[in-house]
C-alpha cells in the first residue's frame, strides 16, 4: 500500500478487469466502423475512427460516473470500484485518439499551427448554434489528460489525499464540457433526435443517481448523536451488527464504524488513508478491515495497517452495556490498540 | 469519503440538475431547421394560348406567346436539363450586342422548369436577343437568337 511503489501492482483481478475494458472497446470500434462502412462507405476510415472513439468515450465516462453513486446505493457495485481508475485511463486513450484526429482532419491540413487553427478558425462565442464546440472538447481532454497522469497512487500521495481529490473532481466539470460539446457539435448537423435523447438520458441517468446517492449521505448525516450533551453516546443495540461487517454512526460531524469481528465490536475512523474510502462499507477480509473502494486494510483493534504498510487511522473505545453499544467519540490517537468488547 | 466532500459532490450534481438540461434545450432548440428550397422566381403562370416565335436546341425550348388579341405578350422558358451555372439570369439586349449593361432583365432561371416572363409589345418590333448570363462569375451562358 505505502512502503513501495511500483508502476501497477497488477494482480489476477486487475489483468481480468483491463482485458475486459481493451476487449469490449475494440469489439465496439469494429462493430461501429463495421457498420459504418456498410451503410455509409462514403465516409473515410479517419471519419469512422472519430464518431466510432467519440461515442465509446462518451459510454465510458457514463460508466466511470456512475460507479461511485451505484456502490453507495447498493454494495452489489462495489467490485466495480477497486479499478476504477483504469476505466478512466482507457477513456483518455479513447477520448485523445478521438481529438488528435479531429484536429488533424480539421485543422491540420492548413498553413496554420493545428491547435492555433483550433481556437481562432472559429470565434462566434455569440452564437449558440455556431459556437465553437472543439475548444469545449479540448478543455475536456486536458482535464482527462491531468486526471489520467496523476491516476497513481504516487500522486496521491505526493499532492496529498485532498488536492489529489480536488483535481479528479474536475471531471465533473470535464462531462458538463463534454455534453455541451455534443450539443454544440454533433447535435446541430446530425439532426436526428437519438442523438439527443441518447445524451439527455446519460446526464438524467447521472444526476438522478449522483442526487439519490448524496441525499442518502445527508439523511446518514443528519443522524448525528450529540457528544457534548451526551457524553458516551448511544448508538445502537447489539443485535443490529452482522459478523464482519460494520454500522457507521455520525457523530459531532465525525464518522465512526464499528464492526464485529470474531465476537467482538471495534470502532474505528471511517475515512480511509488512501482517498478517503467509507470503511464502514466495506468487509472484514483476512481478519482486516477492508476498504470498499481500493482494498487499503486496516486491523480491527489498532486501526493499523497490517505491516510492511504504515497507513493509521483513529480508533475509539466502546462499551457495551446491558445489550446497547456506546462510544467514546473522543478519537484515540491514530493506530491506538483497543480491546474491543464483547457483545455476549 | 469526509463530509466537506461530501457536500461539494452533492452541491456539484445540484448544479448540474440544473445547468445541463438547461444546456441541453437551449442548444436543441438552437439547431437551425433546414432551409425549405422556394424559387426566387414567382410560381409559373399559364402561358397565353398562341405561340407567336419558338425556338428549341437540346438545353432549352424558348416561345413568345401572346393572347388572341395581341394586346399583351410572354415569354416561355422551358428548361430541359438543370442548370448547372449557381445564378442564371435571362436579360434581354439589343440584336447583336450581347451587352450587359444595357440588357433589360427578364427573370432568373433556377434549374429545369417552365418560366414565364411578361415582355412589352414592342418586343416583336425590336426584335432583340435574349442572354443567359452568370452574374457571379460574370459570364454569358447563352446567347440566343430570338
Amino acid at each position: 500500500m505505502s512502503v513501495s511503489y511500483s508502476a501497477i501492482g497488477w494482480n489476477r483481478q486487475k489483468r481480468i478487469y483491463d482485458w475486459m475494458i481493451f476487449s469490449c472497446s475494440l469489439l465496439y470500434l469494429i462493430i461501429f466502423i463495421s457498420i459504418m462502412a456498410i451503410t455509409n462507405p462514403d465516409y473515410t476510415f479517419e471519419t469512422a475512427l472519430i464518431r466510432s472513439t467519440a461515442t465509446l468515450a462518451v459510454i465510458i465516462l457514463h460508466i466511470i460516473l456512475s460507479i461511485g453513486p451505484l456502490a453507495r446505493i447498493n454494495k452489489k457495485f462495489l467490485p466495480l470500484l477497486y479499478n476504477r481508475r483504469h476505466l478512466g485511463v482507457t477513456m483518455f486513450f479513447i477520448a485523445a485518439i478521438h481529438g488528435g484526429f479531429s484536429i488533424f482532419q480539421f485543422h491540420g491540413l492548413s498553413n496554420t499551427n493545428p491547435f492555433v487553427s483550433l481556437f481562432t478558425s472559429n470565434t462566434t462565442f455569440g452564437s449558440v448554434s455556431q459556437f465553437p464546440f472543439q475548444a469545449l472538447g479540448f478543455f475536456a481532454l486536458m482535464i482527462f489528460f491531468l486526471m489520467a497522469i496523476t491516476s497513481h497512487d504516487f500522486w496521491l500521495h505526493t499532492l496529498s489525499p485532498k488536492t489529489w481529490k480536488t483535481l479528479h473532481m474536475f471531471v465533473y466539470l470535464a462531462y458538463a464540457l463534454i455534453v455541451m460539446h455534443v450539443m454544440l457539435g454533433v447535435i446541430q448537423y446530425e439532426t436526428h433526435p437519438l442523438f439527443v435523447i441518447l445524451i439527455s438520458l446519460g446526464a438524467v441517468s447521472l444526476i438522478t443517481l449522483h442526487l439519490i446517492s448524496g441525499l442518502k449521505e445527508v439523511k446518514m448525516d443528519n443522524l448525528s448523536f450529540d457528544a457534548a450533551r451526551e457524553g458516551v453516546v448511544f448508538v445502537s443495540d447489539v443485535n443490529a451488527f452482522e459478523e464482519g461487517r460494520a454500522k457507521i454512526f455520525c457523530i459531532d460531524k465525525e464518522r465512526i464504524a464499528v464492526y464485529l469481528h470474531d465476537g467482538k465490536l471495534y470502532a474505528i475512523n471511517n475515512v480511509c488513508k488512501h482517498q478517503g474510502g467509507p470503511l464502514g462499507e466495506g468487509k472484514i477480509i483476512d481478519g482486516c478491515i477492508t476498504c470498499p473502494w481500493h482494498g487499503y486494510q486496516y486491523l480491527p483493534h489498532n486501526g493499523q495497517s497490517p505491516p510492511p504498510f504504515k497507513e493509521k487511522v483513529s480508533t475509539y473505545i466502546v462499551k457495551v452495556n446491558e445489550g446497547k453499544v456506546y462510544i467514546n467519540p473522543i478519537p484515540l490517537a491514530e493506530g491506538t490498540e483497543t480491546n474491543g468488547v464483547m457483545i455476549n | 469519503m469526509i463530509k466537506p466532500l461530501r457536500k461539494r459532490h452533492l452541491q456539484i450534481w445540484i448544479a448540474w440538475a440544473v445547468l445541463l438540461p438547461v444546456g441541453i434545450v437551449v442548444a436543441y432548440t438552437s439547431v437551425k431547421k433546414p432551409v425549405s428550397v422556394q424559387l426566387l422566381q414567382p410560381p409559373a403562370g399559364t402561358g397565353f394560348p398562341v405561340v407567336i416565335k419558338f425556338v428549341e436546341n437540346e438545353k432549352y425550348a424558348i416561345s413568345l406567346l401572346g393572347k388572341a388579341d395581341s394586346s399583351q405578350l410572354q415569354l416561355q422558358w422551358v428548361s430541359k436539363t438543370i442548370l448547372t451555372a449557381p445564378t442564371a439570369t435571362l436579360y434581354k439586349v439589343p440584336a447583336n450586342t450581347n451587352d450587359i449593361a444595357g440588357a433589360v432583365s427578364l427573370g432568373r432561371i433556377d434549374g429545369r422548369g417552365t418560366y414565364y416572363f411578361p415582355v412589352d409589345p414592342g418586343f416583336l418590333r425590336e426584335n432583340p436577343d435574349l442572354v443567359l448570363y452568370d452574374f457571379i462569375h460574370k459570364k454569358i451562358l447563352e446567347t440566343i437568337k430570338f
